[in-house]
């Protein structure tokens, strides 16, 4: 196979990756009276009486009729966004799980996205440093010493 | 007796770590060899005060001796085996005790090692280390959480048994001790960490002394966390295996840390270079264990997994200061010596995927610290009280983890030094190929959405560069192939790839409902039938379990229970799950039937692929073993570092020839 034809197969690869990729999209329902929502937006909130549990995932009392008000809600025809911020005026904002991209609290959000950003930039850096020094060891080649060190090494070494 | 028993073990055992400490450092001041020879039997003296320590406090809870603190707040009468036994870490105090009988396990393994180079400095300050820890330990059994404090207990009384949660199912039993095996494991590449820094011999030597002592520690990690997820699957009784607790977020960073550091190892065993960057990730991994520990244990934040608050807390974190702080110092002052004489050729090398593959892990690590910390900071700027959650971890966890996927693909076919994208297109041809075979076949299945299908596509490429290694690997050393780190590796990705495909499933395609039904009445969830029975009681030593019979698809009958536990009264649902390859069914009960009202309340969640969970996590213990296992002998120094070629009539055609894994 030729380089030519590996890279009309890789063209014909990313071509098919992207069809079906689009042929499987799908988003979530956020609307209606499905189950699948209730327990996505149930899994957005915490129960207030629970350690550390989601509304979805507790039994405790709360849990349950909290769970019961979201059904109800999502029969009314509501959206996710005025389901949440219903128990966040009712709760406080610790009801939500998700934090809010508002505030202080959008520095969860933000930090991590910028230290990642750095990141990259100080490998690149690195790469970038890394380089210019393997250009400037090219450039000097070994000298004589070095080359005396590794006879001597290669003698020294009886696995040889 | 036993309280007084106990606490003579736990001074003997301090006494031990304290008389070693002092013995190895007088030795290393002087140079006299004699006294480093003391680290082996004050450490084997400290392992047999621990295994008294926990002799007494096991006999104690079998025989239900109340004059015990602990046995008498968390033990009970009716408590069946083994759950009396698992009782020793169902509370702080225990906890703490199977935790130092650990660090004394490996303190001796560690002393029988290196037993014929006790004298060598580096082994003499990694001993120091090991036994101060071991002594940190000691003291907070006795003084900071004691574990033995005598009880006057009123003639009949009984305590309240563990909690409820902890008597529900076998895994109490293992999970907890695979788990700290691999916290206290990490002691062990930390101990020569801070010797190499101390004694400024900072070559590759430390690093190949502890490789097989940092990949079990990984491995016992590994498992204890698999095991972790599949215990709460089973007790959650909604379907989860993983809720971003910040207890089970405490156990995941080390984990992360532990397995950028056996990646990035490799780069300075074969290059010289990271050295810096290697010592912060095992300095790091160790101290996120304790770190941990802390969060879990000192209350200061919500989670299912707390256990009461004390003094202990504060400790933790000194101490946890203590070690970020000196280690901080000790590499600032070793400066010089960790500088890299080398140099990465390309980005596009095996040695660049590690570096990107670390900059993946410690971001990873980082998100998840900083959204489990983050509501205590944002607490204590301006006093709002907030939450960060499984959706938030889910968001960040989708890019990461798709990212990793690719790298997965990728990172194993790259030779070191430099690659040519010729050479890459060769190698991925047929994984890409398979890839999207797989990806076809998701979409055929009716697999939907775009981030489940990436994942599906990219598990399935990664999974194609595995076989691939591992083909070639086998046809040029038979069972060699599988051995050794780079094959076994291999076997651990393989695992994980597993695991990426089950979790993406799970996520993305559960369905689930909750019904209030009558006898004799069938709902359907996710395609399948379920009818309720009856119900019926079972009385037991400790509970009595109020049992539903449910039938699936009109054949098998499943019995999801309400266990009620006659110490305390607490009601706890003991799900039920017809387990197979591609789904589960799970049963769990809401609200349990009664003489009154046969009706029942029952959830019932139909998850694919759950199974593959555990399945991966097996495959990864399995090729943790595989790659402790020596593959070639010995690596012939003067080979170039880059790619040996390969012997025999089976060599690869590749004009650039390939690396045996060493």
């Amino acid at each position: 196979m030729t380089a030519g034809q590996r890279r009309v197969g890789w063209a014909a690869m990313l071509v098919a990756v992207v069809v079906l990729v689009l042929l499987g999209a799908r988003t979530p329902p956020t609307s209606g009276t499905s189950d699948d929502r209730l327990y996505a937006l149930a899994g957005q909130m915490k129960c207030l009486q629970c350690a550390g549990e989601s509304v979805a995932g507790s039994q405790a009392d709360i849990a349950v009729k909290m769970r019961e008000e979201i059904r109800s809600q999502m029969r009314e025809g509501r959206s996710d966004d005025e389901i949440l911020s219903f128990f966040a005026d009712r709760y406080g904002q610790r009801v939500l799980l998700n934090p809010s991209s508002e505030g202080v609290a959008s520095l969860v959000w933000i930090v991590p996205v910028v230290a990642a950003g750095l990141g990259v930039v100080g490998l690149g850096l690195a790469f970038a440093a890394w380089r210019r020094q393997r250009g400037d060891a090219a450039s000097e080649g070994a000298t004589d010493e070095d080359q005396a060190l590794v006879a001597a090494a290669l003698r020294g070494s009886p696995d040889v | 007796m036993s309280v007084l028993l106990g606490n003579a073990a736990i001074s003997l055992g301090l006494a031990a770590c304290v008389v070693g400490i002092g013995a190895l450092l007088s030795g290393l001041r002087s140079g006299k060899e004699k006294l480093l020879l003391w680290a082996r039997p004050m450490s084997t003296l400290a392992l047999v005060a621990a295994l008294g320590a926990v002799g007494v406090m096991q006999v104690a809870l079998l025989t239900n001796d109340t004059s015990v603190k602990y046995v008498a707040e968390e033990g009970s009468k009716t408590t069946p085996f083994p759950f009396d036994v698992a009782t020793m870490w169902s509370a702080l105090e225990g906890s703490i005790l199977l935790w130092g009988v650990l660090l004394t396990a490996f303190t001796v393994a560690v002393a029988a090692k290196f037993k014929s180079r006790l004298t060598d400095p580096l082994v003499g300050w990694a001993m120091v280390v090991m036994l101060t820890v071991t002594g940190f330990f000691f003291v907070l059994m006795l003084a900071v959480a004691p574990v033995f404090r005598t009880f006057d207990a009123a003639p009949g009384f009984d305590g309240p048994g563990p909690n409820p949660l902890l008597q529900n199912h076998i895994l109490v039993a293992f999970h907890p001790p695979m788990l700290y095996l691999g916290y206290v494991g990490f002691t062990v590449p930390f101990a020569f960490a801070i010797a190499a820094l101390v004694t400024g011999r900072l070559g590759e030597g430390w690093l190949a002394e502890t490789r097989r002592w940092t990949l079990f520690a990984w491995g016992f990690l590994t498992v204890g966390i698999v095991l972790g997820a599949w215990w709460s699957y089973e007790v959650s009784g909604w379907g989860g295996y993983w809720a971003w607790d910040p207890v089970e977020n405490a156990s995941f960073l080390p984990w992360l840390t532990g397995t950028a550091f056996i990646h990035s190892v490799m780069v300075q065993e074969r290059r010289g270079m990271l050295r810096v960057w290697n010592l912060t990730l095992v300095v790091a991994t160790f101290s996120l264990t304790i770190l941990g520990t802390f969060l879990a244990r000192s209350g200061v934040l919500q989670s299912v997994h707390a256990f009461s608050s004390g003094s202990i807390g504060p400790t933790l974190l000194g101490f946890f200061a203590v070690i970020v702080v000196g280690c901080v110092v000790l590499i600032g002052w070793r400066g010089d010596r960790l500088r890299s004489p080398g140099a990465i050729d390309s980005p596009l090398s095996r040695e660049g995927a590690f570096l990107a593959n670390n900059l993946l892990f410690a971001a990873f690590a980082f998100v998840i610290l900083l959204g489990t910390v983050f509501p205590l900071i944002v607490e204590a700027i301006n006093g709002d009280q907030m939450s960060v959650g499984a959706p938030f971890f889910d968001r960040m966890s989708v890019p990461i983890g798709l990212v990793m996927l690719f790298l997965m693909a990728v990172a194993p076919v790259l030779p070191w030094r430099s690659a040519t994208t010729e050479l890459l297109s060769k190698r991925l041809w047929w994984p890409a190929w398979a890839s999207v075979a797989v990806l076809g076949f998701a979409v055929a299945v009716g697999a939907r959405g775009v981030s489940s299908l990436l994942g599906f596509w990219l598990a399935g490429f990664a999974s194609g560069s595995v076989a691939r290694q591992l083909t070639l690997a086998a046809r040029r050393q038979g069972w060699r192939g599988l051995v050794g780190r780079a094959n076994g590796g291999m076997i651990v990705h393989l695992g994980v790839l597993v695991i990426a495909v089950a979790l993406v499933a799970s996520q993305s395609y559960t369905k689930q409902g909750e019904f209030t039904m009558s006898p004799g009445e069938t709902v359907r969830v996710g395609g399948h039938e379920f009818t309720y029975v009856s119900s019926y009681v079972r009385e037991k030593a400790n509970r009595r379990e109020i049992r539903s019979r449910i039938r699936i698809d009109g054949d098998d009958v499943f019995e999801p229970s309400m266990n009620q536990y006659l110490a305390t009264g607490q009601m706890i649902p003991r799900p039920s799950v017809k387990v197979s390859l591609t789904t589960d069914l799970y049963l769990n009960l809401t609200r349990a039937a009664s003489a009154e009202d046969p009706a029942i309340r029952i959830r019932i969640v139909v998850e694919p692929l759950i199974v593959w969970l555990w399945i991966g996590g097996s495959v990864m213990a399995v090729g943790t073993v595989l790659s402790a296992y020596p593959g070639r002998r010995h690596r012939n120094p003067l080979d170039p570092v880059s790619s040996p070629v390969a012997i025999g009539p089976d060599r690869d055609p590749d004009p650039e020839s390939e690396s045996v894994p060493a």
